[in-house]
Protein backbone atom coordinates (compact mmCIF):
# COMPACT_ATOMS: atom_id res chain seq x y z
CA UNK A 1 0.00 0.00 0.00
CA UNK A 2 2.86 2.27 0.29
CA UNK A 3 3.56 2.63 -2.87
CA UNK A 4 0.01 4.37 -3.02
CA UNK A 5 0.34 7.10 -0.32
CA UNK A 6 1.46 10.44 -1.43
CA UNK A 7 3.15 13.05 0.77
CA UNK A 8 0.32 15.32 0.82
CA UNK A 9 1.24 18.75 0.46
CA UNK A 10 -0.26 21.66 3.44
CA UNK A 11 -3.24 22.72 1.72
CA UNK A 12 -2.48 26.57 0.91
CA UNK A 13 0.66 24.89 -0.75
CA UNK A 14 -1.99 23.43 -3.15
CA UNK A 15 -3.23 26.52 -3.89
CA UNK A 16 -0.36 28.47 -5.07
CA UNK A 17 -0.56 27.15 -8.98
CA UNK A 18 -3.63 28.90 -9.30
CA UNK A 19 -2.06 32.88 -8.35
CA UNK A 20 -0.78 33.55 -11.57
CA UNK A 21 -3.58 32.98 -13.85
CA UNK A 22 -6.12 34.74 -11.11
CA UNK A 23 -3.63 38.02 -11.37
CA UNK A 24 -3.89 38.06 -14.74
CA UNK A 25 -7.32 37.55 -15.17
CA UNK A 26 -7.80 40.39 -12.95
CA UNK A 27 -5.07 42.57 -14.50
CA UNK A 28 -6.97 41.46 -18.05
CA UNK A 29 -10.37 42.48 -16.43
CA UNK A 30 -8.88 46.30 -14.91
CA UNK A 31 -6.93 46.78 -18.73
CA UNK A 32 -10.62 46.19 -20.48
CA UNK A 33 -12.93 47.50 -18.06
CA UNK A 34 -10.73 51.00 -16.72
CA UNK A 35 -10.56 51.86 -20.52
CA UNK A 36 -6.70 51.29 -20.95
CA UNK A 37 -6.81 51.09 -24.08
CA UNK A 38 -9.48 51.85 -26.52
CA UNK A 39 -8.68 48.92 -29.23
CA UNK A 40 -11.44 47.17 -30.26
CA UNK A 41 -9.11 43.46 -29.76
CA UNK A 42 -9.03 44.28 -26.38
CA UNK A 43 -12.12 42.33 -25.07
CA UNK A 44 -13.20 42.18 -21.40
CA UNK A 45 -13.66 38.77 -19.82
CA UNK A 46 -17.20 39.34 -19.55
CA UNK A 47 -17.29 39.43 -23.23
CA UNK A 48 -15.56 36.06 -23.53
CA UNK A 49 -18.23 34.53 -21.13
CA UNK A 50 -20.76 35.81 -22.61
CA UNK A 51 -19.85 34.73 -26.08
CA UNK A 52 -19.09 31.07 -24.13
CA UNK A 53 -22.61 31.16 -23.37
CA UNK A 54 -23.72 32.07 -26.82
CA UNK A 55 -21.78 29.42 -28.50
CA UNK A 56 -23.11 26.34 -26.39
CA UNK A 57 -26.42 27.67 -26.12
CA UNK A 58 -26.96 27.87 -29.64
CA UNK A 59 -25.51 24.36 -30.46
CA UNK A 60 -22.57 25.53 -32.17
CA UNK A 61 -19.91 24.98 -29.42
CA UNK A 62 -21.28 21.01 -29.68
CA UNK A 63 -21.42 20.85 -33.29
CA UNK A 64 -17.61 22.11 -33.29
CA UNK A 65 -16.31 20.21 -30.43
CA UNK A 66 -17.93 16.96 -31.93
CA UNK A 67 -16.64 17.21 -34.96
CA UNK A 68 -13.16 17.83 -33.40
CA UNK A 69 -13.28 15.15 -31.05
CA UNK A 70 -14.90 12.75 -33.51
CA UNK A 71 -11.43 13.41 -36.09
CA UNK A 72 -9.16 13.51 -33.18
CA UNK A 73 -10.51 9.64 -31.95
CA UNK A 74 -10.57 8.20 -35.48
CA UNK A 75 -7.45 9.35 -36.60
CA UNK A 76 -5.66 8.30 -32.94
CA UNK A 77 -7.71 5.34 -33.32
CA UNK A 78 -6.27 4.46 -37.00
CA UNK A 79 -2.62 5.86 -36.38
CA UNK A 80 -2.57 3.40 -33.50
CA UNK A 81 -3.51 0.45 -34.72
CA UNK A 82 -1.40 0.60 -37.89
CA UNK A 83 1.48 2.17 -36.05
CA UNK A 84 1.24 -1.50 -33.54
CA UNK A 85 1.49 -3.56 -36.56
CA UNK A 86 4.09 -1.80 -38.11
CA UNK A 87 5.87 -1.43 -34.40
CA UNK A 88 5.56 -5.20 -33.82
CA UNK A 89 6.64 -6.52 -37.35
CA UNK A 90 10.10 -4.18 -36.99
CA UNK A 91 10.29 -5.50 -33.40
CA UNK A 92 9.66 -8.69 -34.40
CA UNK A 93 11.16 -9.55 -37.85
CA UNK A 94 15.04 -8.89 -38.94
CA UNK A 95 14.56 -9.05 -42.08
CA UNK A 96 11.60 -6.57 -42.16
CA UNK A 97 13.84 -4.28 -39.85
CA UNK A 98 16.84 -3.85 -42.30
CA UNK A 99 14.19 -3.78 -45.41
CA UNK A 100 11.94 -0.81 -44.12
CA UNK A 101 13.66 0.37 -40.64
CA UNK A 102 15.74 2.60 -42.73
CA UNK A 103 12.97 3.92 -45.02
CA UNK A 104 10.45 4.24 -41.65
CA UNK A 105 13.40 6.49 -39.84
CA UNK A 106 13.85 8.93 -42.80
CA UNK A 107 10.23 9.19 -43.11
CA UNK A 108 10.05 10.35 -39.21
CA UNK A 109 12.37 13.12 -39.68
CA UNK A 110 9.82 14.55 -42.11
CA UNK A 111 8.03 17.28 -39.96
CA UNK A 112 4.63 15.93 -39.90
CA UNK A 113 3.11 19.71 -41.13
CA UNK A 114 5.39 19.10 -44.39
CA UNK A 115 2.78 16.82 -45.51
CA UNK A 116 0.03 18.97 -45.75
CA UNK A 117 0.47 19.90 -49.06
CA UNK A 118 0.72 16.71 -51.10
CA UNK A 119 -2.74 15.21 -48.69
CA UNK A 120 -4.46 18.38 -49.56
CA UNK A 121 -3.83 17.39 -53.21
CA UNK A 122 -4.67 13.69 -52.36
CA UNK A 123 -7.52 13.83 -50.07
CA UNK A 124 -8.23 17.73 -50.38
CA UNK A 125 -9.21 19.40 -47.68
CA UNK A 126 -12.26 17.74 -46.03
CA UNK A 127 -12.56 14.93 -43.23
CA UNK A 128 -10.51 12.12 -45.01
CA UNK A 129 -7.59 14.90 -45.43
CA UNK A 130 -7.48 15.64 -41.76
CA UNK A 131 -7.76 11.85 -40.76
CA UNK A 132 -4.86 11.17 -42.50
CA UNK A 133 -2.76 13.56 -41.16
CA UNK A 134 -3.73 12.43 -37.58
CA UNK A 135 -3.08 8.85 -38.38
CA UNK A 136 0.43 9.68 -39.16
CA UNK A 137 0.78 11.91 -36.29
CA UNK A 138 -0.42 8.80 -34.08
CA UNK A 139 1.16 6.51 -35.83
CA UNK A 140 5.22 7.76 -35.40
CA UNK A 141 5.24 7.47 -31.76
CA UNK A 142 3.22 4.21 -31.63
CA UNK A 143 5.81 2.66 -33.74
CA UNK A 144 9.17 4.16 -32.42
CA UNK A 145 8.39 3.32 -29.00
CA UNK A 146 6.56 -0.19 -29.97
CA UNK A 147 9.43 -1.44 -32.23
CA UNK A 148 12.01 -0.34 -28.92
CA UNK A 149 10.11 -1.96 -26.00
CA UNK A 150 10.24 -5.10 -28.20
CA UNK A 151 13.63 -4.78 -29.20
CA UNK A 152 15.19 -3.80 -25.45
CA UNK A 153 13.51 -7.12 -24.01
CA UNK A 154 16.08 -8.16 -21.64
CA UNK A 155 18.04 -10.51 -22.43
CA UNK A 156 17.76 -12.40 -18.54
CA UNK A 157 14.25 -12.78 -19.60
CA UNK A 158 14.68 -14.40 -23.06
CA UNK A 159 17.03 -16.98 -21.56
CA UNK A 160 13.89 -18.18 -18.70
CA UNK A 161 11.86 -18.49 -21.56
CA UNK A 162 14.36 -21.16 -23.64
CA UNK A 163 15.48 -22.44 -19.99
CA UNK A 164 11.87 -23.28 -20.21
CA UNK A 165 11.22 -24.68 -23.68
CA UNK A 166 9.14 -21.51 -25.14
CA UNK A 167 7.72 -22.14 -28.15
CA UNK A 168 9.32 -18.77 -30.33
CA UNK A 169 5.16 -17.76 -30.62
CA UNK A 170 5.20 -18.70 -26.70
CA UNK A 171 7.97 -16.28 -26.27
CA UNK A 172 6.27 -13.73 -27.98
CA UNK A 173 2.94 -13.76 -26.05
CA UNK A 174 4.36 -14.60 -22.88
CA UNK A 175 7.22 -12.53 -22.36
CA UNK A 176 7.95 -10.17 -25.29
CA UNK A 177 4.89 -8.38 -25.58
CA UNK A 178 4.38 -8.38 -21.72
CA UNK A 179 7.70 -7.03 -21.30
CA UNK A 180 7.38 -4.39 -24.24
CA UNK A 181 4.04 -3.26 -22.38
CA UNK A 182 4.68 -0.33 -20.94
CA UNK A 183 7.15 0.99 -24.01
CA UNK A 184 3.84 0.27 -26.11
CA UNK A 185 1.91 2.29 -23.98
CA UNK A 186 4.19 5.20 -23.48
CA UNK A 187 3.84 5.20 -27.69
CA UNK A 188 -0.14 5.29 -27.01
CA UNK A 189 0.22 8.27 -24.59
CA UNK A 190 1.89 10.14 -27.08
CA UNK A 191 -0.30 9.60 -30.06
CA UNK A 192 -3.56 10.02 -27.89
CA UNK A 193 -1.48 13.71 -26.87
CA UNK A 194 0.07 14.52 -30.24
CA UNK A 195 -3.03 13.68 -32.41
CA UNK A 196 -5.19 16.41 -30.50
CA UNK A 197 -2.12 19.03 -31.34
CA UNK A 198 -2.85 17.68 -35.00
CA UNK A 199 -6.44 18.14 -34.87
CA UNK A 200 -6.09 21.83 -34.53
CA UNK A 201 -3.19 21.88 -36.95
CA UNK A 202 -4.90 19.96 -39.32
CA UNK A 203 -8.25 22.26 -38.83
CA UNK A 204 -6.15 25.31 -39.15
CA UNK A 205 -4.43 24.54 -42.35
CA UNK A 206 -7.47 22.45 -43.89
CA UNK A 207 -10.25 24.78 -43.59
CA UNK A 208 -13.60 23.34 -44.38
CA UNK A 209 -16.19 21.83 -42.36
CA UNK A 210 -16.85 22.46 -38.66
CA UNK A 211 -14.28 21.81 -35.59
CA UNK A 212 -12.59 23.58 -33.01
CA UNK A 213 -9.61 24.83 -34.94
CA UNK A 214 -12.26 26.82 -37.61
CA UNK A 215 -14.17 28.73 -34.55
CA UNK A 216 -10.59 29.99 -34.02
CA UNK A 217 -10.51 31.14 -37.92
CA UNK A 218 -13.88 31.93 -37.73
CA UNK A 219 -13.26 34.77 -34.80
CA UNK A 220 -9.76 36.01 -36.15
CA UNK A 221 -11.18 36.52 -39.54
CA UNK A 222 -14.07 38.77 -38.12
CA UNK A 223 -11.32 40.04 -35.71
CA UNK A 224 -13.91 38.72 -33.11
CA UNK A 225 -11.07 38.32 -30.32
CA UNK A 226 -13.78 36.97 -27.53
CA UNK A 227 -14.47 33.91 -29.72
CA UNK A 228 -10.89 33.67 -30.46
CA UNK A 229 -10.26 33.51 -26.30
CA UNK A 230 -12.85 31.16 -25.75
CA UNK A 231 -11.77 28.10 -28.67
CA UNK A 232 -8.14 28.66 -26.94
CA UNK A 233 -9.56 27.88 -23.37
CA UNK A 234 -11.30 25.16 -24.77
CA UNK A 235 -8.27 23.50 -26.58
CA UNK A 236 -6.24 23.76 -23.52
CA UNK A 237 -9.48 21.90 -21.72
CA UNK A 238 -9.64 19.50 -23.99
CA UNK A 239 -5.54 18.83 -24.25
CA UNK A 240 -5.31 18.21 -20.33
CA UNK A 241 -7.96 16.23 -20.24
CA UNK A 242 -6.65 13.46 -22.78
CA UNK A 243 -3.37 14.23 -20.79
CA UNK A 244 -4.77 13.66 -17.55
CA UNK A 245 -6.78 10.14 -18.97
CA UNK A 246 -3.60 8.82 -20.87
CA UNK A 247 -1.78 9.13 -17.41
CA UNK A 248 -3.85 7.36 -15.43
CA UNK A 249 -4.03 4.63 -17.48
CA UNK A 250 -0.34 4.87 -17.71
CA UNK A 251 0.33 4.93 -14.02
CA UNK A 252 -2.21 1.91 -13.85
CA UNK A 253 -0.14 0.02 -15.98
CA UNK A 254 3.18 1.26 -14.13
CA UNK A 255 1.93 0.13 -10.72
CA UNK A 256 1.23 -3.06 -11.71
CA UNK A 257 4.68 -3.66 -13.57
CA UNK A 258 5.90 -2.17 -10.06
CA UNK A 259 7.58 0.45 -11.62
CA UNK A 260 7.17 3.51 -9.37
CA UNK A 261 5.34 6.38 -11.08
CA UNK A 262 7.42 9.51 -11.72
CA UNK B 1 5.31 -33.50 4.09
CA UNK B 2 7.36 -33.79 1.12
CA UNK B 3 6.55 -32.84 -2.20
CA UNK B 4 7.84 -35.77 -4.10
CA UNK B 5 5.54 -38.00 -2.96
CA UNK B 6 1.96 -36.34 -4.81
CA UNK B 7 4.39 -35.74 -7.31
CA UNK B 8 3.64 -37.21 -11.44
CA UNK B 9 7.06 -37.04 -12.11
CA UNK B 10 9.58 -38.44 -9.91
CA UNK B 11 13.10 -37.54 -10.98
CA UNK B 12 14.85 -40.74 -12.26
CA UNK B 13 18.39 -41.68 -10.40
CA UNK B 14 21.12 -42.42 -13.15
CA UNK B 15 24.48 -42.15 -13.31
CA UNK B 16 24.61 -38.23 -12.50
CA UNK B 17 26.29 -35.33 -14.43
CA UNK B 18 29.55 -35.63 -15.83
CA UNK B 19 31.60 -33.02 -17.51
CA UNK B 20 34.19 -34.42 -19.72
CA UNK B 21 37.44 -31.94 -20.49
CA UNK B 22 35.74 -29.08 -21.05
CA UNK B 23 37.39 -26.23 -22.71
CA UNK B 24 35.85 -22.84 -23.58
CA UNK B 25 37.25 -20.12 -25.09
CA UNK B 26 35.34 -16.85 -25.86
CA UNK B 27 37.22 -14.46 -28.66
CA UNK B 28 38.79 -11.03 -28.04
CA UNK B 29 38.36 -7.65 -29.42
CA UNK B 30 40.66 -8.70 -32.62
CA UNK B 31 40.43 -12.43 -34.12
CA UNK B 32 43.77 -13.44 -32.93
CA UNK B 33 43.36 -12.68 -29.11
CA UNK B 34 41.56 -15.48 -27.25
CA UNK B 35 40.41 -15.41 -23.79
CA UNK B 36 40.27 -19.29 -22.34
CA UNK B 37 37.53 -19.18 -19.92
CA UNK B 38 37.63 -22.76 -19.09
CA UNK B 39 40.71 -25.09 -19.07
CA UNK B 40 39.74 -28.85 -19.60
CA UNK B 41 37.49 -29.06 -16.56
CA UNK B 42 36.79 -32.86 -15.38
CA UNK B 43 33.93 -33.08 -12.92
CA UNK B 44 31.70 -36.38 -11.82
CA UNK B 45 28.93 -35.66 -10.30
CA UNK B 46 26.48 -38.83 -8.44
CA UNK B 47 22.83 -38.48 -8.29
CA UNK B 48 21.81 -37.17 -5.25
CA UNK B 49 24.80 -35.40 -4.64
CA UNK B 50 25.40 -31.38 -3.42
CA UNK B 51 28.17 -29.74 -5.25
CA UNK B 52 29.38 -26.66 -4.57
CA UNK B 53 31.92 -24.45 -7.03
CA UNK B 54 33.47 -21.99 -5.09
CA UNK B 55 36.18 -19.38 -6.84
CA UNK B 56 37.05 -15.96 -6.86
CA UNK B 57 35.33 -13.86 -10.47
CA UNK B 58 36.60 -14.92 -13.64
CA UNK B 59 37.15 -18.36 -13.01
CA UNK B 60 34.35 -19.38 -14.95
CA UNK B 61 32.27 -20.73 -12.71
CA UNK B 62 29.16 -19.41 -14.07
CA UNK B 63 30.27 -19.96 -17.78
CA UNK B 64 30.54 -23.44 -16.75
CA UNK B 65 26.84 -23.16 -14.72
CA UNK B 66 25.75 -21.70 -18.67
CA UNK B 67 27.33 -24.41 -20.43
CA UNK B 68 25.85 -27.05 -18.32
CA UNK B 69 22.20 -25.39 -18.90
CA UNK B 70 22.31 -25.79 -22.13
CA UNK B 71 22.44 -21.86 -23.00
CA UNK B 72 26.33 -21.81 -24.78
CA UNK B 73 26.96 -24.68 -26.93
CA UNK B 74 30.24 -23.44 -28.37
CA UNK B 75 32.42 -25.58 -26.35
CA UNK B 76 35.13 -28.33 -26.17
CA UNK B 77 34.27 -31.35 -24.41
CA UNK B 78 31.15 -33.62 -23.76
CA UNK B 79 28.62 -32.89 -21.11
CA UNK B 80 26.63 -36.12 -20.21
CA UNK B 81 23.94 -36.36 -17.89
CA UNK B 82 23.02 -40.01 -17.07
CA UNK B 83 25.10 -40.84 -19.83
CA UNK B 84 23.32 -39.31 -22.29
CA UNK B 85 25.23 -35.32 -24.03
CA UNK B 86 23.41 -32.47 -23.37
CA UNK B 87 21.79 -30.54 -25.90
CA UNK B 88 20.36 -27.27 -25.71
CA UNK B 89 18.36 -26.65 -22.71
CA UNK B 90 16.29 -29.07 -21.47
CA UNK B 91 13.67 -29.51 -18.35
CA UNK B 92 15.54 -32.17 -16.71
CA UNK B 93 18.06 -29.50 -15.75
CA UNK B 94 16.29 -26.66 -13.61
CA UNK B 95 18.16 -22.76 -13.02
CA UNK B 96 18.17 -20.43 -9.91
CA UNK B 97 19.91 -17.13 -11.24
CA UNK B 98 21.65 -14.64 -9.08
CA UNK B 99 19.18 -12.26 -10.06
CA UNK B 100 15.52 -13.83 -9.28
CA UNK B 101 14.53 -13.06 -13.14
CA UNK B 102 10.96 -13.33 -12.09
CA UNK B 103 8.39 -11.54 -14.84
CA UNK B 104 7.33 -8.72 -13.38
CA UNK B 105 3.86 -8.76 -14.81
CA UNK B 106 3.20 -12.23 -13.37
CA UNK B 107 1.70 -12.97 -9.81
CA UNK B 108 3.70 -15.67 -7.52
CA UNK B 109 1.90 -18.44 -8.31
CA UNK B 110 2.10 -17.69 -12.08
CA UNK B 111 5.96 -17.22 -12.06
CA UNK B 112 6.40 -20.32 -10.66
CA UNK B 113 3.81 -22.01 -13.66
CA UNK B 114 6.62 -20.61 -15.97
CA UNK B 115 8.63 -23.86 -14.92
CA UNK B 116 5.65 -25.48 -15.86
CA UNK B 117 4.63 -24.04 -19.41
CA UNK B 118 5.71 -27.03 -21.61
CA UNK B 119 5.41 -29.72 -18.64
CA UNK B 120 3.43 -33.04 -19.92
CA UNK B 121 0.79 -32.20 -16.95
CA UNK B 122 -3.16 -31.67 -16.88
CA UNK B 123 -3.94 -28.39 -16.20
CA UNK B 124 -5.10 -29.73 -12.83
CA UNK B 125 -2.12 -31.21 -12.21
CA UNK B 126 0.09 -28.03 -13.11
CA UNK B 127 -1.69 -26.28 -10.35
CA UNK B 128 -1.37 -28.97 -7.40
CA UNK B 129 2.30 -29.09 -8.58
CA UNK B 130 3.07 -25.44 -8.62
CA UNK B 131 1.17 -25.10 -5.21
CA UNK B 132 2.95 -27.94 -3.14
CA UNK B 133 6.30 -25.80 -4.24
CA UNK B 134 4.89 -22.67 -2.92
CA UNK B 135 4.08 -24.24 -0.22
CA UNK B 136 7.76 -25.94 -0.27
CA UNK B 137 9.38 -22.64 -0.21
CA UNK B 138 6.90 -21.27 2.66
CA UNK B 139 5.13 -18.68 0.42
CA UNK B 140 1.70 -20.08 0.43
CA UNK B 141 0.17 -16.63 2.03
CA UNK B 142 1.93 -14.39 -0.87
CA UNK B 143 0.69 -16.99 -4.33
CA UNK B 144 -1.42 -13.50 -5.56
CA UNK B 145 1.36 -10.55 -5.20
CA UNK B 146 3.88 -9.25 -7.77
CA UNK B 147 7.70 -10.10 -7.31
CA UNK B 148 7.96 -5.93 -6.47
CA UNK B 149 5.70 -6.32 -3.55
CA UNK B 150 7.60 -9.27 -2.00
CA UNK B 151 11.36 -9.18 -0.53
CA UNK B 152 14.11 -9.99 -2.35
CA UNK B 153 14.77 -13.19 -0.46
CA UNK B 154 11.06 -14.22 -1.49
CA UNK B 155 12.03 -13.61 -4.70
CA UNK B 156 14.51 -15.65 -4.96
CA UNK B 157 12.52 -18.32 -2.86
CA UNK B 158 10.21 -18.06 -5.75
CA UNK B 159 13.12 -18.66 -8.13
CA UNK B 160 13.88 -21.73 -6.05
CA UNK B 161 10.07 -22.62 -6.35
CA UNK B 162 9.99 -22.56 -10.42
CA UNK B 163 13.60 -24.23 -10.45
CA UNK B 164 12.22 -27.19 -8.97
CA UNK B 165 8.74 -27.58 -9.93
CA UNK B 166 9.52 -30.02 -12.78
CA UNK B 167 11.50 -32.14 -10.97
CA UNK B 168 14.81 -31.66 -12.44
CA UNK B 169 17.19 -34.46 -12.22
CA UNK B 170 19.86 -31.14 -11.32
CA UNK B 171 19.13 -27.78 -10.01
CA UNK B 172 21.89 -25.62 -11.35
CA UNK B 173 22.08 -22.05 -8.88
CA UNK B 174 24.39 -19.33 -10.23
CA UNK B 175 25.12 -17.34 -6.88
CA UNK B 176 21.54 -17.45 -6.07
CA UNK B 177 22.60 -15.67 -2.33
CA UNK B 178 25.05 -13.29 -3.62
CA UNK B 179 22.11 -9.87 -3.73
CA UNK B 180 20.99 -10.38 -0.08
CA UNK B 181 21.32 -9.60 3.01
CA UNK B 182 23.60 -11.73 5.49
CA UNK B 183 20.60 -12.62 8.07
CA UNK B 184 18.41 -13.47 4.75
CA UNK B 185 21.18 -15.16 2.95
CA UNK B 186 21.99 -17.23 6.51
CA UNK B 187 18.56 -18.25 6.32
CA UNK B 188 18.01 -19.44 2.66
CA UNK B 189 21.16 -21.59 3.10
CA UNK B 190 19.69 -23.28 5.65
CA UNK B 191 16.25 -23.45 3.99
CA UNK B 192 18.17 -24.85 0.49
CA UNK B 193 19.17 -27.49 2.54
CA UNK B 194 16.34 -28.30 4.07
CA UNK B 195 14.67 -28.90 0.39
CA UNK B 196 17.42 -30.74 -0.85
CA UNK B 197 17.64 -33.26 2.11
CA UNK B 198 13.54 -33.88 1.05
CA UNK B 199 13.73 -33.64 -2.46
CA UNK B 200 16.96 -35.59 -2.90
CA UNK B 201 17.76 -33.50 -6.49
CA UNK B 202 21.17 -33.10 -7.46
CA UNK B 203 22.68 -29.38 -6.60
CA UNK B 204 25.57 -27.89 -8.60
CA UNK B 205 25.58 -24.43 -6.47
CA UNK B 206 27.87 -22.22 -7.85
CA UNK B 207 29.06 -19.23 -5.34
CA UNK B 208 32.20 -16.84 -4.28
CA UNK B 209 31.23 -17.44 -0.35
CA UNK B 210 33.62 -20.03 0.94
CA UNK B 211 31.69 -20.57 4.01
CA UNK B 212 28.18 -21.19 2.21
CA UNK B 213 30.31 -23.53 -0.18
CA UNK B 214 31.58 -26.07 2.87
CA UNK B 215 27.98 -25.45 4.76
CA UNK B 216 25.93 -26.26 1.69
CA UNK B 217 28.48 -28.89 -0.32
CA UNK B 218 29.10 -32.72 -0.19
CA UNK B 219 32.19 -31.96 -2.20
CA UNK B 220 33.74 -28.12 -2.35
CA UNK B 221 35.52 -27.78 -5.91
CA UNK B 222 37.64 -24.91 -5.74
CA UNK B 223 38.51 -23.02 -9.35
CA UNK B 224 41.31 -20.92 -9.83
CA UNK B 225 41.26 -18.41 -12.83
CA UNK B 226 43.34 -17.65 -15.91
CA UNK B 227 42.48 -19.81 -17.28
CA UNK B 228 39.75 -20.84 -15.12
CA UNK B 229 40.50 -24.85 -13.84
CA UNK B 230 39.65 -27.04 -11.24
CA UNK B 231 42.15 -26.08 -8.39
CA UNK B 232 41.03 -29.01 -6.08
CA UNK B 233 38.09 -30.92 -4.65
CA UNK B 234 37.25 -30.40 -0.78
CA UNK B 235 34.97 -33.37 0.39
CA UNK B 236 33.23 -31.59 3.39
CA UNK B 237 32.26 -34.69 5.32
CA UNK B 238 30.36 -33.60 8.64
CA UNK B 239 26.62 -34.51 9.18
CA UNK B 240 23.65 -31.98 8.43
CA UNK B 241 22.49 -30.09 9.66
CA UNK B 242 25.42 -27.98 10.07
CA UNK B 243 26.99 -26.13 12.60
CA UNK B 244 29.34 -23.25 11.70
CA UNK B 245 30.72 -23.38 14.75
CA UNK B 246 31.84 -26.52 14.76
CA UNK B 247 35.66 -27.21 15.19
CA UNK B 248 35.83 -29.10 12.56
CA UNK B 249 33.36 -26.89 10.24
CA UNK B 250 35.68 -24.12 10.71
CA UNK B 251 38.61 -26.18 10.31
CA UNK B 252 37.85 -27.35 6.55
CA UNK B 253 36.58 -23.90 5.79
CA UNK B 254 40.00 -22.30 6.91
CA UNK B 255 41.10 -24.82 4.92
CA UNK B 256 39.50 -23.98 1.82
CA UNK B 257 40.34 -20.49 2.37
CA UNK B 258 43.84 -20.86 2.36
CA UNK B 259 43.63 -21.67 -1.37
CA UNK B 260 42.47 -17.79 -2.29
CA UNK B 261 45.27 -16.49 0.76
CA UNK B 262 47.62 -18.00 -1.72
CA UNK B 263 46.14 -16.75 -5.38
CA UNK B 264 45.88 -13.14 -4.32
Amino acid sequence: MSSLSVTRAPSQHRYRGWVLPIAGVALWWLAANQGWSDSGLLVSPQKVAVTAWEQVTSGQFWRAISSSLARNLSGFFIGTVLGLILGCLLGFSRIFERVVGPSFNTFKQISLFAWIPLISVWFGLGDVAKVVFLSLAALVPVVVNTCDGLRNVPNAFLEVAKVYGFSRWQTVIGVMLPAALPSIFTGIYLALVYSWLATIGAEYLLVSGDGIGNTLIDGSEHFMMDLVLFGMVIIGLVGWGLNVLARRLERRMQRLYGITPR
Amino acid sequence: MSASQALPLPSQPGNGLRLENISKRFSGASSDTQLQVLDNIQLDIAPGEFITIVGASGCGKSTLLRLILGLDEAFDGRILLDEKPIKGTGLERGIVFQDHRLFPWLTVEQNVAVGLKNAPLTPAQKRETVREHIELVGLQDFTESYPHQISGGMAQRVAIARGLVNRPSVLLLDEPFGALDALTRTRLQRELQNIWQQEKITMVHVTHDVDEAVYLGDRVVVMQPHPGRIRRIVDIDLPRPRNRSDARFIALRDDVLSDFAELS
